[in-house]
């Protein structure tokens, strides 16, 4: 009855193990196989039963790295001893030779559970070469993930490109445990790719030795002109000459190259490279490369063009500091020039007036002199006042308020009331819009403008001067129009400059600053001025300044 | 005319350019100011004199009723003597009038708001330069009413 149904279960046990997915393996007391379940057997890519009464020995497996492990390692002969050996795995030559990767567990069987009696063990183990390959190449792929994340971050971070090298070279040598990387960046001068510092793996004395010509280049350029990097590899029996070339040129077993391509244009190449031959390239650093160097061309080309505009704008502000030093300069040394001039002056005219007080009865003639002298003493004493006042405009900042232009052009009328009435003069002006700017040198633009027609008025004809306005777009264009000798428009930018007449004394009296001194003040409210005149007809001066905007206008209304 | 003259309502001169002084002393002349006055040739000179020091350490208590200062001058910049002046509790009575060459150092003088009681731009034209020192002789010697010393 009990053998009955110990054998009775026995049968129901079979079942169980036989239609287990993993592979199951009993052992007696002593090792010999007793049975191995068909899993099992297909697993171990055995005949059925063919191993039955062999030793457990027979399986021996080894560790992940390729190594045999001891006999009294192997699961089944620890279970043996009495110990519980949980998910451990190995690596295991099938019949057929092949090796597979499997996860083995093993426990030893005991007659009665309380009395210790060991009578055998059992091992449970499966194949887990597809899902350990499929973890491995994740984690490869994350590792890779990692290094592209890490080098994008680093290179986006470095500003100079040899940092950019630095980052790159490093980080790639360890991703693709390759023990030479070095970027070659082109030459335009003598179209030549020359290794650059740093580099992994090259003395930084020696990298002057590591070139590619750009026709060595061109060679290879087939592949190079595709996304995917050219290997190249010693043991490569179908090696090109050329290749070989480029191989032994670097003292190296193997590389991979792959170009770097900015706006159309190749800037350079990645290599890395192996010494010994016991390291090759996989598709995955091929993968790896291909995804790097449009990043590494974009960040080197990044840093070129920060570097440049750097450069161009620190160029730019030489620029203008050294203008503005310039300009400075000169105000100063206008002003410094016209103002010691003026002591020498006054010493003169003041003792000459001593001299014609002293002598109250000189000739005529010596009176006469003496009058000249004063009389030229005057003319360089406006001609400076008119420098000093053209250096003050230089270095004096126009302020901005709302100017009544139609009230500043009648005090600068006023000013010269006596000399229009003298000449019969008919003055017309027109309601002026009003004006932005400096209502102390917008005076002076006026005054010099009206003295001007004045004194190049037409002696035949009485003086009329007609000044008006009008405002378009943010500016106003005010309009000084006479009929006096004009001149001509050959000559219209010349009259705008310093010390440049076009006229003699005996024509009009004037210092060659008055027109200059207008431009210089209106220039510097931001505003143009120009002429249009006939030579014996008259002139016409066209002043444009800015116009109030309309916040000034609410402002000053609020 | 000595600094230690004993007549009052002294006028000091501190002008480095000697043609400036002859004009100014005949311009002084010619209104018949007769005031004494002092001409002191540079901002250090000036100030020694003022505060009776150096050179001038012995020279006798009483004090000019009125200065007449140049701004360019060796030395002492006229600017510094100006401050100096206007920081003594007794000097800072006495009237000063800036002279400058030019309306530029004018602006300069507003800038500084040192404390000038006048400046004026010394006129090219020599009948200016009279009307000028008249100008000042009679408001400040004559028309002001004199600080008590």
């Amino acid at each position: 009855m009990l053998v009955l149904a110990l054998s009775h279960q026995a049968a129901q046990l079979q079942t169980v193990v036989e239609s287990f997915p993993d592979g199951i393996m009993i052992v007696d007391h002593v090792g010999t196989i007793i049975h191995v379940n068909a899993a099992g057997q297909e697993l171990l890519g055995d005949r059925p039963s063919k191993h039955i009464q062999e030793h457990v020995w027979r399986y021996h497996p080894h560790t992940l790295d390729g190594d045999p492990i001891p006999a009294q390692d192997i699961p089944l002969a620890r279970a043996l001893r009495g110990e519980r050996v949980v998910d451990h795995e190995y690596l295991l030559q099938r019949s057929d030779g092949t090796i597979i990767h499997v996860n083995m567990s093993a426990n030893p069987v005991y007659a009665h559970e309380q009395d210790g009696n060991l009578i055998g063990a059992v091992s449970i183990f499966r194949d887990v070469t597809e899902q350990r390959q499929q973890e491995a190449e994740q984690a490869q792929r994350l590792r890779e993930l990692e290094g592209l994340r890490e080098i994008a971050q680093a290179t986006a971070l470095a500003r100079k490109e040899p940092a950019i090298y630095g980052v790159l070279v490093v980080r790639l040598a360890r991703l693709l445990q390759t023990n030479l990387c070095v970027l070659f960046m082109r030459d335009d001068q003598d179209d030549m790719f020359k290794a650059r510092a740093p580099a992994y793996g090259i003395d930084e004395t020696a990298i002057t030795r590591y070139v590619l010509a750009l026709e060595l280049v061109n060679q290879v350029r087939l592949l190079v002109e595709t996304d995917r990097p050219l290997v190249l590899d010693e043991r490569d029996s179908e090696i090109s000459e050329v290749h070989g070339q480029i191989l032994r040129s670097f003292g190296v077993q193997n590389a991979i190259l792959v170009r770097l391509e900015a706006r159309g244009r190749i800037i350079g190449l990645i290599a890395a490279a192996n010494k010994c031959d016991n390291q090759r390239f996989t598709e995955s650093d091929v993968r790896l490369l291909q995804t790097v160097a449009p990043q590494a061309a974009l960040a080197i080309e990044n840093s070129r063009l920060y570097t440049q505009a750097r450069h161009i704008s620190a160029q730019a502000q030489v620029q203008a500091r050294h203008l503005a030093r310039i300009n400075d300069e000169l105000d100063a040394f206008t002003y410094s020039v016209s103002h010691d001039l003026r002591a020498p002056l006054r010493a003169i005219n003041g003792f000459t007036q001593l001299l014609e007080r002293s002598l109250p009865d000189i000739p005529e003639r010596a009176r006469h002199q003496l009058t000249r002298i004063r009389v030229n003493v005057e003319k360089m004493s406006s001609l400076i006042d008119a420098l000093l006042a053209f250096s003050r405009a230089g270095r004096h900042v126009p302020e901005q308020a709302i100017i009544d232009t139609t009230a500043i052009m009648r005090d600068a009328l006023h000013l010269y009331a006596q000399d229009l009435l003298n000449c019969q003069a008919q003055v017309v002006v027109h309601d002026l819009p009003s004006v932005l700017g400096d209502g102390r040198l917008l005076e002076q633009v006026f005054t010099n403008l009206i003295s001007n027609a004045i004194r190049y008025r037409r002696k035949e004809e009485p003086l009329r001067i007609t000044i008006s306005g009008t405002q378009t777009s943010g500016m106003v264009l005010l309009v000084i129009r006479d009929n006096g000798s004009g001149f001509d428009m050959r000559y219209h930018d010349k009259i705008f400059q310093v010390f440049q007449r076009l006229h003699t004394d005996e024509v009009a009296q004037g210092t060659g600053i008055g027109l200059a001194l207008v431009r210089k003040i209106v220039e510097r409210h931001g505003g143009r001025i120009w002429a249009e005149a006939t030579p014996g007809k008259g002139a016409a001066f066209f002043v444009e300044l800015p116009a109030p905007g309309q916040s000034q206008e609410n402002q000053d209304e609020g | 005319m000595r600094g230690d003259s004993a007549l009052p309502l002294a006028i000091v001169l501190v002008e480095d350019n000697p043609d400036d002084e002859e004009l100014t002393l005949a311009a002084l002349e010619e209104y018949r100011l007769r005031n004494p006055v002092v001409v002191l040739r540079d901002g250090q000179e000036a100030i020694d004199y003022l505060f009776r020091q150096g050179a001038y350490a012995q020279r006798s208590a009483e004090q000019p009723h009125l200065i007449l200062l140049d701004l360019k001058l060796p030395k002492v910049d006229g600017l510094e003597v100006l401050r100096m002046i206007k920081a003594d509790p007794l000097l800072r009575r006495i009237p000063v009038v800036v002279l400058t060459s030019s309306r530029e150092e004018a602006d300069v003088i507003t800038g500084y708001d040192l404390g000038a009681n006048s400046y004026i731009v010394k006129p090219i034209d020599f009948e200016q330069l009279m009307t000028t020192v008249r100008t000042i002789g009679s408001y400040w010697l004559i028309v002001n009413e004199q600080p008590p010393v």
